[in-house]
């Protein structure tokens, strides 16, 4: 579903990078807009890790760990101006958003030939980031495409939704063998990133860019609300946690490739 | 990997699904989940409810229904049955035909009708059975098919093939109809079943298939004595000779060529004549 958004948005960059589009910095397309100041919009997709911290869990067919670092997919939209400094050398500056959303589910089957659900466990992570960076670019000067390896800066601030849900039936033999556990963690972060890259950029101005990035996120403030019932037992412990000016680091790591258009 | 080839080809934020196995035969809890899916199957099919609502046999509306068995291939017959009397804990069906064998008083009692329906629950349910019974539309309320595969082997494999097939065998396949639209006992009469025998390692295969129907004909012409399609059979008052049936329960375990999931219970009492080789 989401690539039907990505898709309009990445023709919108076509309609702006058009002959004099609002004449948006009075930029020739052609092999010396290099060396001239001008703007970029950027669209791309991440695969992006996510620090998790929740209340520990040790099930009969799942263990959940009070930190573990989880992948996710997002995309990202950024906007931004290139200054031209001299010698192939630019700075970039830009502000961008990134949405990740990622639900994943197991299903234990009881064996191969027994078609019975005997436990699931669902992960669904929601995160948005906004942010500004720097990048400081160096433009390698080729005939077809140019190849700019560049370094950024980056921080921002964001809000995370994790949803963890594991339930197992248990054995029919077994007295309150069933295990449940409903956890629901938001929480609020700054973050730090830097990245090291490249872009390949083409005559026309249309660019590609591939990175990496190290994340380093500041964990503000969070919210656990929940239940759990552990294996033989009959009680269910409910979890209502708020935790307020926290400063919890964790870096983690981010890959990113996507396409954009100078004007 | 998956998520990261998810974000390789673009599709991000696409969703996965994983399944895992928990236990093997050999875990000792195989047992407990086999019983646990069996289960699991009665509570989620809802035919069964619905073939119990017919146990009220005062109300449901059987009464004085008349229908009539057809078997299609060797053996044909036309049988007339009408159910003559219900009460709280048992019915009456009263059949009549042509054959004389086959004319009787069927008394079909609650009893029956719970047993009935506890061995459908174990043979439709039991992964277990899953190599001689099969049932499919378990999530109707209307009907429910139950094929089971029976054999008795007559000669043994011969240890100069490599077939690992008996030499000689009679097998059959019946494939019963549970239909709460008629009493439960008529499973057996609405049934398609296919016979196959070999008699020794030279000889050929020989299969027959016999379907047997069955129409509510309250109502209709051939049972109206007044019409000129007026069927003779189709008159109950001359029969006597009362049966009882019994349901066997347990005979899955058996699946004998032979073997049924009812019996009557008196000599000389006959559900049909056979149709098979």
């Amino acid at each position: 579903m989401k690539i039907f958004v990505i898709i309009p948005i990445l023709f919108s960059v076509q309609v702006w990078a058009s002959d004099n589009f609002m004449e948006f910095g009075n930029v020739n397309f052609g092999r010396d807009f290099k060396e001239k100041s001008k703007w970029i919009v950027k669209a791309g997709v991440d695969y992006i890790q996510y620090p998790a911290v929740l209340p520990k869990f040790e099930g009969q067919h799942e263990t959940i760990e009070s930190k573990s670092t989880d992948d996710l997919n997002g995309y990202n939209l950024s906007f931004g101006r290139d200054f031209y400094i001299g010698g192939g050398f630019s700075t970039l500056f830009s502000i961008g958003a990134q949405y990740s959303r990622t639900v994943d589910k197991v299903i234990g089957k009881a064996a191969e030939d027994i078609d019975l659900d005997f436990s699931q466990t669902t992960t669904a992570y929601q995160v948005s980031i906004l942010e500004a960076s720097l990048a400081f670019n160096y433009m390698l000067d080729y005939k077809i495409v140019d190849i700019q390896p560049f370094i950024e800066f980056g921080v921002g601030a964001g809000q995370s939704e994790l949803e963890k849900e594991y339930k197992s039936i248990g054995l029919s033999t077994v007295t309150d063998g069933d295990e449940d556990y409903d956890m629901k963690v938001k929480e609020d972060f700054a973050l730090t990133r830097v990245s090291l890259g490249v872009n390949l950029i083409s005559y026309k101005g249309l660019m590609s860019y591939f990175k990496f990035t190290g994340i380093s996120y500041l964990k503000t403030n969070r919210e656990t609300n929940g239940r759990y019932k552990a294996y033989q037992t009959s009680s269910v412990t409910e979890v209502k946690n708020q935790e307020d000016d926290l400063s919890e680091t964790a870096t983690v790591g981010m890959v990113s490739v996507g396409i954009g258009r100078y004007f | 990997m998956f998520k990261f080839l998810c974000f390789i080809f673009l599709f991000i934020s696409c969703d996965t699904v994983e399944e895992v196995y928990l236990y093997d035969k050999e875990d000792p809890e195989y047992s407990t989940l086999l019983q646990m899916a069996a289960q699991q199957c009665v509570d989620e099919a809802k035919i069964f409810d619905a073939l119990d609502k017919m146990r009220d046999f005062e109300n449901y509306g059987f009464f004085n229904r008349t229908y009539k068995i057809s078997q299609d291939t060797q053996n044909k017959t036309d049988i007339y049955v009408r159910v003559t009397s219900v009460s709280a804990t048992q019915m009456e069906l009263t059949f009549n035909s042509s054959n004389n064998d086959l004319d009787k008083i069927l008394v079909f009692e609650t009893n029956d009708h719970d047993d009935l329906i506890s061995e459908l629950k174990i043979m439709s349910c039991n992964l277990g059975l899953k190599d001689h019974f099969s049932a499919s539309s378990l999530a109707s309320d209307d009907n429910v098919k139950l094929t089971w595969k029976k054999e008795t082997i007559t000669v043994l494999d011969s240890p100069d093939d490599e077939d690992d097939d008996p030499e000689g065998y009679d097998r059959r396949e019946d494939t019963f109809t549970f239909d709460n639209d008629l009493p439960l006992v008529f499973f057996y009469y609405n049934a398609t079943k296919t016979a196959k025998v070999k008699t020794d390692e030279d000889e050929q295969e020989q299969s027959s298939t016999s379907k047997i129907t069955i129409k509510d004909v309250t109502g209709e012409d051939e049972c109206n004595t007044s019409s000129d399609d007026y069927n003779s059979n189709c008159e109950f008052s001359s029969v006597t000779k009362v049966c009882n049936i019994v349901v066997n329960t347990g005979v899955y375990n058996s699946n004998a060529y032979s073997d049924e999931i009812i019996s009557p219970v008196e000599t000389g009492c006959e559900l049909l004549k056979s149709a098979t080789l």
